[in-house]
């Protein structure tokens, strides 16, 4: 079973998929690097604080994504909890699929407790379940993006507000999500987000004082750092 | 290139990768069963099947309206792609526009969000690799009980600072965020689902701004905050 779910052309498919991802992220942001560079005449120097800032977010965040990399190896072997962790899946999600999956022929999700059919059960289950996000993305983010599109030719201002008032409802449904709801329960994680939102509202000040544009590109890594530490000291 | 060029190549260029990793997919499970012999009874599986896709499908539409204007199409299918829409990729999205000064729905901020959202792939990818390699050596950092709050608590860590820094951009963000948490605060009280909450707030946001920013200066001519 263990040399089954480790076999060496499993590892070799899912290489093929994450090169597949990688190269297609590629393509993209070189395409998108010439747009921004030759038609919307950024400098380099803006576009690599995308770059640095897409980095710089996404290290800590992974972290939980590695540890339930790790708590799935020994249950479901290395190649399909990497598959499903690196394509589409979330840390909780992969976790609630996996066990849907194995409950679904009568088997509890553990370390030796699943035969051939529970883990055939939980890789169809993972896989196909969470396909079903990227036929939503094949086919419904270009009609979304031409109605857009169909109302930047109504009134451009009315496109921009309209923008703005998404990122402002996004923006307030996170501070509920991940912060506001966890009072009064679950008060770590609430002092995790106030921590890291205090500091957050110090450093844009401090900057809109001295104009430090670092300490700008910089405040999401530095404030998530604190909130973590405050989470580790309450 | 124009907009309109560099929009077109985008879902070209997008709908035919994600079909291709789509298929790919697929075929991994079917590989599996085929090459042992072991077909799942599908009768049996399919709730679990159902289960996940009504797990993620709330989402989907919140998600993909909501996160249009800001990430634009590119950015959208990079991140269905590999996931953490709302954990990691968005962040991304937003931490550089603010930290360039884009404005939402514009070809420079939907642009950058592809570098953004790119990046922040490739950094998934390439830990989630190391991880499996370093997975013995990594075990007594990443269990560490002292650790553990710190690690469970980085994405509301995360958002602090970004939602401190967008509040703060300017009087008109101060003023026009405050009422939507306070509004999201309370449909969170009624105990609907995180994603209809999402949803629900996104739409108002973009009713408050479409009635105070665009409607009423319309029609008195004057703007009511700068």
């Amino acid at each position: 079973m263990k040399e089954i779910i480790n076999a060496g052309w499993m590892y070799a498919f899912v290489a093929v998929i994450i090169i597949g991802i990688l190269v297609q992220n590629f393509i993209m942001m070189r395409k998108a690097w010439n747009h921004a560079k030759n038609d919307l005449k950024l400098d380099d120097s803006q576009i690599r604080k995308g770059l640095i800032n897409g980095i710089l977010v996404s290290i800590v965040p992974t972290i939980p994504v590695i540890v339930v990399l790790l708590t799935l190896v020994p249950m479901l072997g290395s190649p399909l909890p990497w598959l499903r962790l690196s394509v589409i899946g979330s840390a909780t999600g992969e976790s609630i699929a996996a066990d849907a999956g194995v409950q679904s022929v009568g088997e509890t999700l553990g370390i030796g407790t699943i035969t051939m059919v529970g883990w055939t059960a939980a890789c169809w289950v993972m896989s196909m379940g969470n396909s079903s996000s990227l036929l939503w993305s094949t086919f419904a983010i270009r009609p979304i993006s031409k109605m857009y599109g169909a109302a930047e030719k109504v009134d451009m201002r009315l496109v921009l507000g309209i923008g703005a008032g998404c990122l402002a409802g996004t923006m307030a449904y996170a501070a509920v999500n991940f912060g506001l709801k966890y009072i009064p329960k679950g008060m770590t994680t609430f002092w995790a987000f106030a921590a890291s939102f205090c500091l957050g509202v110090v450093i844009t000040l401090v900057n809109k004082k001295l104009k430090k544009s670092w300490l700008n590109d910089f405040l999401m890594a530095i404030c998530m750092l604190f909130g973590m530490f405050i989470a580790c000291v309450v | 290139m124009d907009k309109k060029q560099f929009e077109k190549w985008v879902h070209r260029f997008g709908q035919s990768s994600s079909f291709v990793l789509l298929l790919l997919m697929v075929a991994f499970p079917i590989t599996v069963s085929a090459v042992y012999n072991q077909w799942p009874n599908f009768g049996q599986i399919w709730p679990g099947i159902l289960t996940v896709i009504l797990m993620l499908a709330p989402w989907w539409p919140g998600e993909t309206i909501g996160y249009m204007p800001t990430m634009g199409p590119g950015a959208l299918y990079q991140s269905y792609i590999t996931g953490n829409v709302t954990a990691l990729r968005m962040p991304a999205t937003i931490g550089t526009m603010n930290a360039i000064g884009l404005e939402p729905n514009t070809d420079g901020c939907h642009t950058m969000a592809i570098i953004a959202c790119g990046a922040s792939n490739f950094v998934t990818v390439i830990l989630l690799f190391l991880g499996l390699l370093l997975s013995v050596p990594l075990q007594p950092v990443l269990y560490s009980e002292t650790l553990q709050p710190a690690f469970s608590n980085a994405i509301p860590a995360l958002f602090g600072g970004l939602i401190a820094q967008s509040i703060l951009k300017g009087k008109k963000q101060l003023l026009y965020y405050i009422p939507l948490v306070i509004f999201a605060y309370l449909l969170n009280l009624t105990g609907l689902n995180g994603a209809y909450v999402m949803l629900i707030t996104v739409v108002v946001g973009a009713l408050e701004y479409f009635v105070l920013d665009f409607l009423i200066p319309k029609k008195t001519g004057k703007t009511l905050v700068k």
